[in-house]
């Protein structure tokens, strides 16, 4: 091997060994001018004589230098690329910090595939919803009664009810929320229709379900998971009763408890079973009492005879005072007479039940009195619990909020 | 012809400017080629100091990054009077840091050695002595001064510059270590200076 002589260059402009001299001295090929030149530096220059040393402990040590160049090209193309955007993540210089680098996309990989099945899991509940609409706008369609929702329930529930409790979705997860309960878009798609609570309220000035609250009975109890029967099948069972049966046709509230219950069946029969048990199981006594007064109530309720519901719940909660169904209703009777303190008085004992089917819908109905009576201070609080609760009512309880503070 | 307000030279004549004009050039435009230069002037030698503190090669690459990732940064910050001699010193001590910290490393110590390394070591401040003993200059007063040195650095330092033999031949002679020789010769050096600033009653 060729020998470093005083023809190379020996020393940096800094007056310190080069590259090519520091690998010459290490491996004992320099010539002998070159040698004291070099060792007469080294007594002067802490830098090379350390310099010297780390690779002289080791001559394979020398190999690091061969990626001195791979080491500029690191630093200047980091420093090139901190000058032209912030980075997101800060550069990784280590061997060991490029596990951050590894966490950091796993963990960016694990987000945009939750943000995807969430994104789709609410994309298909926007899809449910509009089926679901469509079944029901089939049904209005297809039976036709001439009677509208306007005559059936009076805008009684002024402003804050027609516009805030339009949106369908709240009660389409609101139905879903309750196992016992058919699913919508099945029952509708089959001809007939589910009335969940606080339904007849919340959809009360929709024009797309008007017409359904005049079709469909109230007659069923939610939480017991009843479905309505549609009308047809319900005028099918009551002519078939009529034949059978004629001197009940004297007593009609009779036969509609009757057919209602039959309509049970009839549903029972294509698959609620548990239903069907649940309602033969039903104490016939002071419970049936009960039923037959919430029924009833429910049909005055649905015909815009608040007063006369609202003495009908009162007379079936004698027997049953928790009834869930008819404390809603009952509070929604005279929310629509105006006697807001009896419906507080209401609202106020579904609420106790925080598993109640009608919590939500009570809860909100609160606050829709407290803002009528100017108990703004209290609706705040109120609205706010709401929101808090992730209730259904939620977006509804942030528009009041937002109109309370304009 | 372009202005050049700075007078800042073209990339072209950086290799033959000193460490310090580098320097002031640096601080005052910023230009990354100046970084580049001196890393071809140093990184060779920072990576052996390393490699000596270190020993293992992936820690002394690891730090040598370190040190020059920070120079874009420090050289713009600090007054620095030597450059050879301050990176040197901040080289030493970051590696010293490393090994001290167990490697758990203290950012905050490392910015103190930045400002201010603590071992400022002084390079070249004995040109003047070291161009005697290589001319052979062998008056009574430097004599004297190697007469007073200890036996293993006066016997080094009279092979070494007197007798022009390599460190390698030292070693045969002695039997020290690569290192002794290197040591003996140094200390023998730095203690003739302060000898002979003592009788002279000015620095050598």
């Amino acid at each position: 091997m060729e020998r470093l002589s005083d023809q190379h260059k020996v020393f940096t402009p800094s007056g310190c060994l080069t590259q090519e001299a520091l690998q010459a001295y290490v491996k004992g090929h320099c010539s002998p001018e070159v040698l004291r030149k070099i060792e007469i530096h080294l007594t002067d220059c802490p830098l090379c004589s350390d310099a010297t040393e780390g690779f002289a402990e080791e001559p394979g040590n020398l190999s690091a230098l061969s990626r001195l160049d791979n080491i500029r090209k690191q630093l200047f193309q980091e420093k090139e690329e901190e000058t032209r955007v912030i980075p997101l993540i800060a550069p990784v210089k280590k061997t060991k910090n490029r596990q951050i680098l590894y966490i950091s996309i796993a963990a960016s990989f694990i987000l945009v595939c939750t943000s995807f099945f969430a994104i789709r899991y609410l994309v298909m509940n926007s899809q449910q919803d509009q089926v679901s609409m469509t079944a029901y706008q089939e049904t209005d369609k297809s039976e036709n009664t001439g009677e509208t929702a306007e005559e059936a329930v009076p805008d009684a529930a002024g402003q804050i009810i027609s516009d805030s409790m339009s949106p369908r979705k709240d009660m389409t997860d609101h139905n879903r929320n309750n196992k016992d309960i058919p699913d919508p878009v099945k029952e509708g798609a089959k001809g007939g229709t589910v009335i969940m609570p606080g339904t007849l309220d919340m959809i009360a000035d929709d024009e797309t379900y008007k017409s359904i609250v005049n079709e469909v009975y109230f007659s069923v109890d939610a939480d017991l998971g009843l479905v309505e029967l549609p009308v047809e099948e319900k005028q099918v069972v009551a002519s078939e009763d009529e034949n059978k049966l004629p001197e009940q046709t004297k007593n009609k509230e009779t036969d509609k408890v009757e057919q209602t219950v039959a309509g049970t069946r009839t549903n029972g029969a294509t698959g609620k079973t548990q239903k069907k048990s649940e309602v033969q199981q039903a104490p016939a006594s002071a419970t049936g009492d009960a039923r037959d007064e919430l029924n009833s109530g429910m049909e005055s309720y649905r015909e815009g005879d608040y007063s006369g519901a609202a003495e009908k719940f009162d007379r079936a909660l004698v027997n049953e005072p928790d009834q869930a169904q008819a404390l809603y209703y009952s509070g929604m009777s005279y929310f629509y007479t105006g006697d807001y303190d009896q419906a507080l008085q209401m609202f106020g004992k579904v609420v106790k039940n925080k598993k109640s089917s009608y919590y939500h819908a009570a809860r909100w109905q609160i606050s829709v009195i407290q803002i009528r009576q100017g108990k703004t201070q209290e609706a705040r609080k109120t609205l706010n619990a709401i929101i808090d609760e992730d209730s259904p009512y939620r977006k509804q309880a942030e528009e009041e909020i937002e109109l309370l503070n304009k | 012809m372009s202005e050049n307000p700075l007078n800042i030279p073209q990339r072209a004549s950086y290799p033959e400017l000193p460490d310090d004009e580098l320097v002031s050039l640096y601080k005052a435009g910023g230009d990354k080629e100046i970084i580049g230069e001196l890393y071809t002037r140093y990184a060779h030698l920072m990576m052996g100091v390393c490699m000596k503190y270190l020993k293992k090669e992936s820690e002394a690459q690891d730090a040598l990054m370190h040190v020059f990732e920070r120079l874009f940064d420090f050289l713009k910050m600090y007054e620095i009077g030597y450059f050879k001699s301050w990176l040197y010193s901040v080289t030493k001590h970051h590696c010293l840091l490393l090994l001290k910290k167990n490697k758990e490393y203290a950012y905050e110590d490392d910015i103190l050695v930045w400002k201010s390394p603590k071992e400022f070591v002084e390079f070249g401040d004995d040109l003047t002595l070291t161009g005697r003993l290589e001319k052979g200059d062998q008056t009574r007063e430097l004599m004297q001064a190697i007469e007073q040195l200890n036996d293993e650095q006066r016997i080094c330092v009279e092979l070494f510059y007197l007798k022009e033999k390599s460190y390698q031949e030292v070693q045969d002679i002695t039997r020290f270590t690569y290192k002794q020789v290197k040591s003996y010769i140094q200390n023998g050096k730095r203690n003739l200076r302060i000898i002979l600033s003592k009788s002279n009653g000015t620095p050598v």
